[in-house]
């Protein structure tokens, strides 16, 4: 995993410091903190100049999506990105429930659905007991209404 | 929040979506900076009662423009889709299960103890996760929870081109052919009887189940409960609806082709496997025919690729009756002429009805004003 990137700019790009919801000031330059549109507005409503707060993030779920922002921003080849990317969404599942629930606050598109994806690939291919299993899933149908569904869309569970 | 507000802009069951003005004065002082509301005081704007749900989580107000963290003057754009009554009960048993009254950024505190992380992410997260899935494998996240049945009918997508390699890789079993591609399948089995995969009654339920469907790719066993679907005169319209994809063999039912166009007033991509439209295709409707691009596309690529295509008629859209369209409409229709083929379309509505059809004209078809 890339160790998160140092925010030290030089002086002509603009840094726009960003608060997590348990009060950690992040300095990210403009250019890669507009990839959220969550921040965009923000920032075109005059919370630019100022500390712009995220109240929905937390602290280290806002350092690795800083670090996901900075690297986007930093004009790396696409073959490299692409590596990047494969690790950067190789973490825990709670830590990956954590990132989509900030990149959908945030609205960051690239990232939502990098995100998604990796969700939809650990799902392809299994059973829906199987997928229950993988994600704690609590199954809270009764055998009646489970049996419902299975008839309803018989072909979807052939 | 009054309900006279809501119900006045809202239409009572149609499929439009509707975006609410930024400047609306919507007072959601009890939603916190969250984007909830509380279902209880959600359920008093009568918008329920028009059976309509919104885009996002079931009582989950989508803020595209979340301004002002101060609480009290918010300006917010609430993008809404309608759903058929049917799942409005559903719906709202399922926000009540999700206690979707809690804040948002608590979600591990109020959302119920015993539900796993990833039932806790909304509605648009998880919908967006199953849309990579095939529609069967979406369909069957149905099963997982409540939390997720009806999750899967937000999904953008019905794409149910795996069906033929399932069936056919099944029913082939014995004899060890593997299909690798719908294409194999299609070069292999033409002329052969379909599998039946998906039963109408499944279909029907899937079709008007899934208003914000942007690409649906029919087997043509969906295309058979098109029709009957038709018949029932309840196939639901697909605003969303951007590309359809149709990989058919000879056995499609090319009746309902023009039905699912007219259901889709806004295609902009429709791909056919070329080799179908040779030797099936012989009339084609095109109903509510406006003259975008996209149209025009259509009409020039059916009427290129069907090789024996014998007519094709076009209703023009209600507008084109008014006046300042004529210029419009001519133009329309001579370029439409011009295309390789294009005598042999016809036209019908209050402009299009009797005009000049070309040497096959005796293929017109008058359906009388629009």
């Amino acid at each position: 995993m890339a160790s998160s990137e140092s925010t030290t700019t030089s002086t002509t790009t603009k840094v726009l410091r960003l608060k997590s919801s348990d009060n950690e000031i992040f300095g990210v330059e403009e250019k890669a903190a507009l990839q959220s549109e969550t921040i965009k507005s923000l920032a075109e409503d005059g919370y630019s100049e100022d500390v712009i707060p995220l109240f929905n993030v937390e602290k280290k779920t806002l350092a690795k999506i800083v670090e996901w922002l900075n690297k986007h921003a930093s004009g790396s080849s696409k073959e490299e990105l692409k590596r990047w990317d494969a690790d950067f969404v190789d973490v825990d599942k709670d830590v990956l429930y954590d990132l989509l629930l900030a990149s959908n606050y945030l609205n960051i598109e690239v990232l939502l659905h990098q995100l998604a994806q990796k969700v939809a690939d650990m799902i392809k291919g299994k059973k829906p007991e199987e997928i229950r299993q993988l994600f704690g899933i609590k199954n809270d149908f009764t055998p009646e209404e489970e049996a419902e569904i299975r008839r309803e869309n018989a072909w979807a569970f052939e | 929040m009054g309900d006279k507000h809501w119900t006045s802009i809202i239409p009572d069951s149609t499929f439009m979506p509707l975006s609410f003005p930024k400047d609306g004065d919507i007072d959601v002082s009890n939603a916190t900076c969250s984007d909830w509301i509380d279902i209880d005081q959600a359920s008093h704007f009568g918008i329920f009662s028009s059976s309509l749900m919104t885009g996002g989580d079931g009582i989950n107000v989508n803020a595209s423009d979340r301004a002002d963290y101060s609480g009290k003057s918010w300006s917010l754009e609430f993008n809404f889709f309608c759903l058929f009554r049917k799942h409005l009960v559903p719906i709202i048993e399922q926000a009540e299960y999700m206690d979707i009254s809690s804040p948002f950024p608590k979600k591990s505190a109020n959302i119920g103890d015993n539900v796993d992380g990833i039932s806790k992410l909304p509605v648009e997260v998880i919908s967006h996760t199953i849309s990579f899935l095939t529609t069967k494998h979406a369909v069957s996240t149905s099963i997982l929870s409540k939390r997720w049945e009806y999750i899967w009918t937000l999904t953008p997508n019905l794409d149910f081109s795996d069906q033929f390699s399932y069936n056919i890789a099944r029913d082939n079993s014995n004899n060890a052919t593997v299909f690798r591609s719908f294409k194999d399948y299609v070069d292999q089995t033409l002329g052969i009887a379909h599998v039946v995969s998906v039963d109408d009654a499944s279909m029907h339920r899937l079709f008007s189940s899934c208003p914000v469907l942007e690409l649906l790719v029919p087997s043509g066993d969906a295309m058979s409960s098109v029709n009957s679907v038709v018949c029932d005169s309840t196939l639901p319209t697909f605003h969303y609806l951007t590309k359809l994809v149709l990989y058919v063999g000879e056995f499609i039912n090319w009746e309902s082709l023009p039905d699912l166009l007219e259901s889709s007033p806004n295609p902009e991509i429709l791909v056919f496997p070329a080799k179908c439209l040779l030797s099936s295709l012989k009339t084609i409707e095109i109903n509510n025919f406006v003259g975008m691009s996209g149209e025009k596309y259509i009409v020039e690529y059916l009427l290129e690729s069907a090789e024996v295509l014998e007519e094709m008629i076009i209703r023009g859209c209600k507008f084109f009756g008014r006046p300042r369209m004529q210029k419009k409409l001519e133009a329309l229709r001579n370029e439409i002429l011009d295309f390789p083929r294009g005598s042999i379309a016809s036209f019908s509505g209050n402009n299009f009805l009797e005009q000049s059809l070309g040497p096959l004209g005796q293929s017109l078809k008058c359906v009388g004003t629009v």
